[in-house]
């Protein structure tokens, strides 16, 4: 049963990832993802990870693929013409492909026994354990996230913002005489 | 226990409560200029807490922060990093009018970041604060000022962004190989469960993975094609602090990974080999034909990049602490470059080799800087840079490497025409008397002048106590526990 479920979700996975790269349309593109993060909340509840599978539901399956929804849809974004790759361009993508195939089959074969199998259940996989590492080990790291998105909202302000008018504004240095009219 | 934990966390909480502090002063008037005396205050007050902190050692946020010995020298090099840095960014002139004071903010923010990263011995730690550390650089290179038909700074800013988010995710693919591999975070312990399966595909491929984003950091040939450019497009300030500070980070996280492959390790050694080489050559035959002294720095930097490495392909602590004592003394060489080159801009431009004409004339202070740090670059004694590449070259040598050593020196020799060119421009090229306005210096600039001389005599001239005590903390970070 176990087996079955597992191959029965990665193929739908598998399937909704297909669906996102061969969509003409940028909108189906997306709703095709959030099959395809379904699929994975799936083997997560498999592996016993109730709550990442909550979590990919939550943040990736709704969050993230409804911001994806929001900029296609403000950006307007027209399914684009096929592009035709050139001879030169599918040789060379053929060759990448193989060896990437290639690169992966070498790496995965003949190192299961080398291998220390991960713990079936990891930090993520329960609520409990989740929230001890988050305020024990990773305290540090949360709260410099924090930082992180401190940068990330003033840089957008300080690239966004329009010089308009030739003086320079409130609070600035007396020096700008210069860069007149310029926007960022 | 609070208060030993405030004993061993007191720069980062300095550092923290200095950059807040500088964030409400960007918000009233008169805010460049508040901004930096904030931001100096700051350094200044970093610099004296690591001093005090420099010989405590705990363990902080259940292992994922290593306080010792080690991470605190590392900070008091960032921390002068940062004071040097400021006094160097005298009035911003380069940066957009309207936004100089987040320029004092963001780099108060990445420095926050380089000094978790000398701390972090968790993955997770590390990879946030190493894009604390880089993405406000980013910012920095974008908020250059804009002329007539000239948006270079943005096509750099893009580059550098967008190879340097690569980069990261590389780094972070790498890593959950790893951490599949060994089922930890923490880098110690990974270290030491990578051990055995080493030679392994999935270790091999995690390893380089991960040192690939780091080596984009430190510019190694092939990860080196946005320095250049970075360099050229971002203000004269930006590429100082692109320049020194990311390096010397990359070097402490790589020493921490590297401790996992042992000296007999042939395919590392070889691979790390190659990348030696290849920097070398190619930074310094490109550097050999450029014009603009900040490009031509960029090219050096790949070539240094390579002269690093040299500590790596040994694999042991030798190699290790002359790493880490060449990055340390490249920081403050690469800095007595850019304060010159800042000063000697007019109004914040980029600098030709022809701009330096004379520069004994306008300015002895800072052509006698110039040539310091130049000198150390090329490595010619007694400056730390001969020092520095005499002990990587030893580390190389006493495994075995002969032909790297070989290379290593004929790419010295290359390298010193192109730095003597430098050195000929300030001291003997003349140009008409049209362009000879001398230079007035502030105080500051003099004091930095005069400290970045006196770093880099002193380091060089007292090698074997400052590569001793490098190599007693690094005892800490390679012994596996």
């Amino acid at each position: 049963m176990q087996d079955f479920l597992f191959y029965l979700f990665s193929a739908i996975t598998l399937g909704g990832a297909l669906l996102v790269v061969t969509s003409r349309n940028a909108v189906n593109s997306a709703v095709f993802l959030i099959v395809t993060f379904l699929g994975m909340a799936a083997l997560f509840v498999l592996l016993e990870s109730y709550f990442l599978a909550v979590l990919q539901v939550l943040v990736y399956a709704g969050a993230v693929v409804v911001l994806f929804l929001f900029i296609i849809m403000l950006l307007d974004v027209k399914g684009g013409r096929r592009r035709r790759l050139g001879g030169m361009s599918a040789f060379a993508a053929a060759i990448a492909g193989l060896l990437l195939v290639s690169g992966v089959v070498t790496l995965f074969t003949g190192i299961g026994e080398r291998m220390t199998p991960a713990t079936a259940t990891g930090v993520g996989a329960q609520l409990h354990s989740f929230g001890y590492a988050l305020f024990t080990t990773h305290l540090l790291p949360m709260q410099v996230t924090g930082f992180l998105l401190l940068v990330a909202m003033i840089g957008v302000i300080v690239l966004s913002k329009r010089l308009t008018a030739p003086t320079a504004p409130r609070g600035a240095a007396p020096a700008a005489g210069e860069n007149k009219g310029t926007s960022a | 226990m609070i208060q030993e934990f405030i004993m061993a966390f007191l720069p980062e909480l300095v550092l923290l409560a200095g950059v807040l502090a500088v964030f409400v002063v960007t918000l009233y008037n008169d805010r460049v200029a508040r901004a930096r005396a904030v931001s100096l205050a700051t350094a200044a007050a970093l610099v004296v807490s690591c001093l005090i902190t420099l010989r405590s050692e705990a363990t902080l946020f259940d292992g994922a922060y290593r306080v010792d010995l080690f991470s605190q020298w590392l900070k008091l090099a960032f921390g002068v990093g940062y004071l040097a840095v400021i006094l160097l960014g005298r009035r911003v002139d380069d940066i957009r009018p309207d936004i100089r004071p987040e320029f004092f903010l963001f780099l108060g923010i990445s420095m926050t970041g380089f000094v978790f990263l000398a701390s972090s011995i968790d993955a997770i730690t590390l990879v946030v604060s190493l894009e604390l550390s880089s993405f406000p650089l980013f910012l920095l290179v974008a908020m250059r000022r804009e002329r007539e038909g000239q948006r270079m700074q943005m096509e750099s800013a893009i580059k550098f962004m967008m190879f340097g988010v690569a980069a990261n995710g590389v780094m972070l693919f790498g890593l959950s190989y790893l951490y599949g591999l060994t089922s930890t975070t923490s880098i110690p312990l990974m270290v030491q469960r990578l051990q055995p399966v080493i030679d392994g595909p999935l270790a091999l491929a995690g390893l380089g993975l991960t040192f690939a984003g780091l080596y984009y950091k430190l510019a190694v040939f092939p990860f080196h094609f946005w320095t250049p450019d970075v360099y050229q497009g971002a203000s004269n300030e930006t590429a100082g602090i692109i320049a020194s500070m990311p390096k010397l980070g990359a070097v402490v996280i790589l020493v921490r990974f590297a401790a996992a492959a042992t000296p007999d390790n042939q395919l590392i050694t070889e691979i790390l080999t190659v990348l030696a080489v290849a920097s070398m050559f190619y930074g310094n035959l490109v550097a050999l034909v450029q014009r603009d002294l900040k490009r031509l720095l960029g090219f050096s930097t790949i070539a240094h990049a390579g002269y690093t490495l040299l500590g790596f392909v040994a694999l042991d602590e030798a190699g290790f602490s002359a790493s880490l004592y060449y990055m340390t003394g490249y920081l403050f060489m690469v800095l007595a470059c850019f304060v010159v080159i800042s000063r000697v801009s007019r109004d914040g431009e980029n600098v030709a080799i022809e701009d330096l004409h004379g520069l004994h004339r306008r300015s002895p202070l800072l052509a006698l800087t110039m040539v310091i740090g130049i000198f150390a670059l090329a490595g010619i004694p007694p400056f730390v840079g001969f020092m520095g590449k005499f002990a990587l070259l030893n580390a190389a040598f006493a495994r075995g490497h002969t032909v790297l050593v070989i290379l290593a020196v004929i790419n010295t020799a290359i390298a010193a025409y192109y730095y003597l060119r430098v050195v000929h421009a300030s001291f003997f090229g003349d140009r008409d008397a049209t362009d000879q306005m001398p230079i007035a210096l502030d105080g500051s600039t003099r004091a930095l002048c005069i400290g970045l001389i006196a770093i880099v005599i002193l380091l060089g001239v007292t090698p074997a106590p400052v590569i001793d005590a490098i190599t007693t903390s690094l005892a800490s970070v390679v012994a596996v526990p």
